[in-house]
């Protein structure tokens, strides 16, 4: 029983956690090119190319707030006509 | 002047001055030269406020901050434990958001927030990347500063331990912190302490209120801004507001005054909360007070004569009532004389009753009290007074007579005791003075009449009017002070001399305009002085006064029986005995047989003012001062008519003897 409640407690508080980061800091670092926007080439003679998974930017939003986005969408569109 | 040169003269020529036209016709603005200011009469506010300034004021003050501080105590006393959980509620929350606040100041939260959330939404890494830049930037010494206050602080706790703080003082910061805390924590609109004191709702005047209720009354008043509001504009005065206006072009205060009801209507309140007045400034300005409730719901301040030190003075204004603002408004005794009519439950004899606590509570003053009525109003009042009838019988209106008998003769007396005083320069006005008054033995000692239910004497007694309108006359300047009650003051029963010699009239509620100018002279309704408004009963004890210094509404004050008693045995402790003496109860006496017996054998008859003579002559304990109009009145009830008397060659109107027996005979006839 009181493991249930603190597991429920640390849940609770992670999820808690991750929403207020989604909240004042969406963006964390690509986890492609960490952060840096950019691959290295392997032959060192080449210039690096830019990450596709983050158009550059180095920072991807995070999940959580990806899809609170598009909720946000979702909801805000949904009265309109079409 | 105009000068014309010498050649252009001519004798045909004339030279028409014109006038000046135009031009300014105000003088000119200048300057304010020393002379100016020092002859200015601008009222210099008090330094220490009224209320501080007499003991009674003060202790007043005293009294109720003693209750009030008392009581906001014993409330929040009794209900510490409440506050005490609210406190252990919120002071958690307080210094979350405490630290939460420094933090977010800390890392530049607010900086840009918006603009870093929409391109968030936006999914625009980017431009976000460039604000928070932006953002790290502008709070890159902020996290610098939250330490060195740390820091600071941690100091300044340690020296004040080092400096020797005891135990009580780190538990009394530690209680500080957690209320500063909890305070912090709270709902904006959920207080900790409850409140003390619940204020009922008011009204507030406007001066946008005013405007349309005088532009709806339609007075001539075509325009809301025509109203023009003379600083300080509408302010709180007393338990109220007032508001002071001109009235544009040549319309007049009393036009206000006529409506009030209109006016009540207007502003949508009852008609007793509503007191227009004539500005003080010029006809055409109104003060217009609003209370904050209507006067029936104000209640009344204390009464300054239910003081447990209260002591009056006959020559000084004492308070007999109050206005609607709840201001006391003031009467001296000395020099005047009241009327008071009213109709049954309008409070007539509470008023009179006012007026008698005055005159008992300055100890030198002889009180006589007659009252008409039979119900012992004044029955408390009777070891005190040197006179006192009650009831309606023969007896009580005899002495009632009696007293004004008594009146007149004194005002005959104290008229020659005046006069050797004035010879002697203690009475330099030809009146009584305090110090004569004061003085023993002098014999001019105010005297208080009060004859209550007065039309009852009038009826019985034609000539008591007669006297007393006399005494009302003679007995001012003399220190005799006559009260009259009544409930009508028609022709009949209090005859309009009577009136008119009064000074003081008090119109209680009345029913009707004609009621209403019978006490208070003719054309008072029409003026605006009008007790038709005051309900019997409900507004008992409000009425209209005239002769004071400002005519209007007063309010008589209404001692409990508890203030009454205590009144009453304040004033037979400062006065010891009774002052003065009875009045020499005069056997009834028969003017027509005594008509008779002074008619000298051989005459056929007498002149009024022979008779007039012979009969003060004769029976002066009875017919002092009697006048040749009043035997001809008095004898006119046995049928007695005013015929020629032949007095050596001249017929002069009087009473014939033939006319006396034949009246003798008809009494004996209606006798069997």
């Amino acid at each position: 029983m009181r493991g249930t409640i603190t597991a429920t407690g640390i849940l609770l508080a992670v999820v808690a956690g991750y929403a207020l980061s989604c909240a004042i800091r969406p963006y964390r670092d690509c986890w492609c090119c960490d952060g840096r926007g950019h691959h290295r080439s392997k032959r060192k003679s080449k210039l690096s190319r830019p990450c596709r998974w983050c158009r550059a930017s180095g920072k991807r939003l995070r999940v959580g707030r990806r899809l609170w986005n598009r909720a946000r969408r979702l909801h805000r569109d949904a009265g309109v006509a079409r | 002047m105009t000068v014309i040169p010498f050649d252009e003269y001519d004798e045909e020529r004339h030279v028409i001055e014109a006038d000046q036209v135009g031009g300014p016709a105000d003088a000119p603005d200048r300057r304010a030269t020393f002379a100016d200011v020092v002859s200015r009469t601008d009222s210099r506010r008090p330094i220490v406020p009224a209320v501080l300034r007499n003991q009674e004021g003060r202790r007043a003050l005293a009294r109720w901050s003693v209750g009030y501080g008392g009581h906001t105590a014993l409330y929040h006393l009794t209900r510490t434990p409440k506050y005490a959980a609210k406190v252990a509620l919120y002071a958690p929350r307080g210094a979350a958001r405490a630290v939460g606040s420094v933090t977010w100041w800390a890392v530049g939260g607010r900086e840009n927030f918006h603009l870093r959330q929409e391109a968030a939404n936006k999914n625009d890494p980017h431009t976000w990347q460039q604000l928070d830049k932006r953002r790290e930037r502008s709070s890159a010494a902020r996290w610098w500063v939250v330490g060195a206050a740390l820091v600071a602080l941690v100091l300044l706790l340690a020296a004040v331990e080092l400096a020797g703080m005891p135990p009580v003082g780190w538990y009394c910061v530690a209680v500080a912190l957690v209320l500063v805390a909890a305070r912090h924590g709270r709902p904006v609109d959920k207080p900790i302490v409850d409140r003390t004191v619940t204020k009922a709702p008011f009204t507030k005047l406007t001066a946008e209120q005013v405007r349309a209720a005088i532009v709806a009354m339609s007075i001539g008043v075509k325009e809301p801004g025509q109203l023009t509001f003379p600083p300080p504009g509408v302010h709180a005065d007393g338990p109220g507001w007032l508001a002071r206006f001109n009235l544009p072009g040549a319309i007049v205060a009393t036009t206000v005054l006529e409506k009030r009801d209109n006016l009540a209507a207007a502003l949508r309140l009852p008609v007793d909360q509503v007191w227009p007045e004539v500005g003080p400034d010029h006809p055409g300005q109104v003060d217009l007070w609003v209370g904050r409730y209507p006067a029936s719901k104000m209640g009344q301040p204390r009464w300054a004569l239910t003081s447990p030190t209260a002591r009056t003075s006959f020559f000084e204004p004492q308070p007999f009532g109050t206005d609607a603002r709840q201001r006391p408004i003031y009467i001296t005794l000395f020099e005047s004389n009241v009327l008071i009519g009213g109709q049954p439950g309008s409070g007539k004899s509470y008023a009179a009753r006012d007026l008698a606590d005055i005159a008992l509570l300055d100890p030198t003053v002889e009180m006589k009290i007659a009252e008409f009525k039979g119900t012992g109003d004044f029955l408390d009042m009777a070891p005190l007074c040197s006179t006192y009838a009650c009831g309606v019988d023969d007896e009580a209106l005899s002495t009632g007579r009696d007293v004004l008998t008594w009146a007149l003769a004194e005002c005959e007396r104290r008229g020659q005791r005046i006069k050797r005083a004035r010879e002697r320069g203690d009475a330099p006005l030809g009146k009584v003075t305090p110090e004569l008054a004061a003085k023993p033995g002098s014999g001019l000692h105010p005297v208080f009449i009060l004859l209550d239910e007065v039309h009852e004497l009038f009826l019985a007694y034609p000539d008591a009017a007669e006297a007393a309108e006399r005494v009302a006359k003679r007995g001012r300047a003399l220190g005799i002070f006559l009260a009259l009650a009544t409930q009508i003051a028609d022709r009949d029963s209090v005859p309009p001399n009577i009136t008119r010699c009064v000074t003081v009239r008090w119109c209680l509620s009345v029913g009707g305009q004609v009621e209403n100018d019978m006490i208070l002279g003719t054309g008072a309704y029409k003026r605006g002085l009008s007790a038709t408004v005051y309900r019997p009963r409900v507004d008992a004890g409000w009425g209209v006064v005239t002769g004071i210094e400002k005519p209007g509404s007063v309010r008589s004050f209404f001692p409990s029986d508890k203030e009454n008693a205590a009144i009453i045995a304040r004033a037979a402790q400062l006065r010891g005995k009774v002052v003065g003496e009875d009045v020499e109860r005069v056997e009834a006496r028969d003017m027509l047989a005594d008509a008779r017996a002074v008619l000298q054998p051989g005459e056929s008859g007498l002149p009024w003012a022979v008779l007039a003579e012979r009969l003060a002559a004769g029976w002066p304990e009875m017919y002092a001062g009697i006048t040749p109009d009043m035997v001809r009145e008095s004898l006119a009830r046995y049928g007695v008519d005013s015929q020629d008397v032949k007095v050596g060659r001249r017929n002069i109107k009087g009473a014939r003897r033939a006319s006396l027996d034949a009246a003798q005979q008809r009494r004996e006839i209606e006798a069997e």
